[in-house]
């Protein structure tokens, strides 16, 4: 008698719910995915609006920044490239006692 | 006086004693004792070439092992490079994998050869035909440089071309910028001395071969030469963009 009470206090209206509106948590996580689409959407605006903002200028000062780095870093090596090139032992290719 | 005495006793005596030694020797031996000995020595002969031969053996595998690592450390060098073109990396790597195979073909000559002087031009040949360290090593990183330069060359070749699109921009808008277009025609004036210097410089260690083992000092210092004027260049270049872009920065 008791387990019937209960079937029928928590369990059905439960399942006549669930039978009722079967798309609802779907739509709960379709509606996630799409917040989350509208999140990154927004993000990516974001960033091309900041991308617009930079001006020719800015760029060319961003772009001799990144190369500076690069060409000194370049040429210090090369610098060593000399100084081990000036370094080589050539006297082991002397072939006298053959 | 008694010193000159004993003296005078052992001279003699120790010459009998030589003298009686080597009488029973002779009488011991046989009639053809001293054809035996002969034998004994010719065959003596061989095994000393053959210790010859092993020796030779022995340091050709030493030079060829010496070489072939330098070489390797060369190829590990260059394909961890990130500033060079994959053209010149491959190129560069292609030239010291050739060597390395030259002298691991040479290293097979050598420990099959039976011939002392056969042998022994195989092992010169690992001096004369290579030149590992005299040629190839020096050219093989004098080009390497150069390609590096070249590297440096590009990125400042790009950055001008933009810096100019801006000055011209501006000039068009009614701003002074003469400064501007001096600092820019010194840059491009740097920048194609370095082109010359560096096509300079690989041309010069390109040339480097082993029959001309006696130019490979002079054309090294000639090589080295060219890279240094080319660095400098860039560097002064480098120093005029910078010139540019504080110009730029003050114009607004």
């Amino acid at each position: 008698m008791r387990g019937r009470k209960i079937f029928l206090v928590a369990i059905l209206p439960v399942l006549i719910l669930g039978l009722l509106f079967p798309g609802c948590s779907k739509k709960t996580e379709e509606s996630k995915e799409k917040k989350e689409t509208t999140t990154k959407e927004a993000e990516t605006t974001e960033t091309a609006t900041e991308t617009e903002a930079e001006t020719p200028k800015d760029e060319a000062v961003k772009d001799l920044n990144a190369v500076q780095e690069e060409v000194s870093e370049t040429l210090s090596e090369v610098e060593t490239d000399i100084e081990e090139i000036e370094k080589i032992d050539t006297g082991q290719d002397d072939e006298s006692g053959f | 006086m008694r010193m000159n005495l004993k003296r005078r006793i052992r001279l003699p005596s120790s010459i009998i004693l030589i003298v009686a030694f080597l009488l029973s020797l002779s009488l011991r031996l046989p009639p053809d004792a001293n054809v035996g000995v002969c034998q004994q020595f010719a065959q003596a002969a061989p095994p000393a070439v053959e210790v010859r031969i092993k020796n030779l053996r022995k340091q050709g595998e030493h030079l060829v092992k010496v070489r072939t690592r330098i070489l390797n450390t060369g190829i590990n060098r260059l394909e961890k490079a990130k500033r060079i073109s994959d053209e010149d990396g491959d190129d560069l790597v292609a030239d010291l994998q050739t060597n390395i195979e030259g002298l691991n073909s040479l290293k097979d000559k050598i420990n099959a050869e039976t011939d002392f002087d056969v042998l022994k031009s195989y092992v010169k040949s690992i001096f004369v035909d290579y030149r590992i360290f005299m040629v190839v090593v020096p050219r093989n990183r004098g080009l390497f440089a150069a390609a590096r330069l070249n590297h440096v060359i590009g990125k400042l070749e790009n950055v001008s071309s933009k810096l100019e699109s801006l000055i011209n921009t501006y000039r068009e808008e009614g701003k002074d910028t003469a400064e501007a277009e001096e600092y820019l025609n010194t840059l491009e004036t740097d920048l194609a001395n370095a082109k010359s210097d560096v096509d300079q410089a690989k041309s010069t260690f390109s040339s480097m071969t082993p029959e001309k083992d006696e130019e490979a000092g002079s054309t090294v210092k000639s090589g080295i030469e060219s890279l240094k004027e080319a660095r400098t260049d860039l560097k002064d270049a480098a120093k005029q963009a910078k010139k540019i872009v504080s110009w730029l920065k003050a114009i607004d």
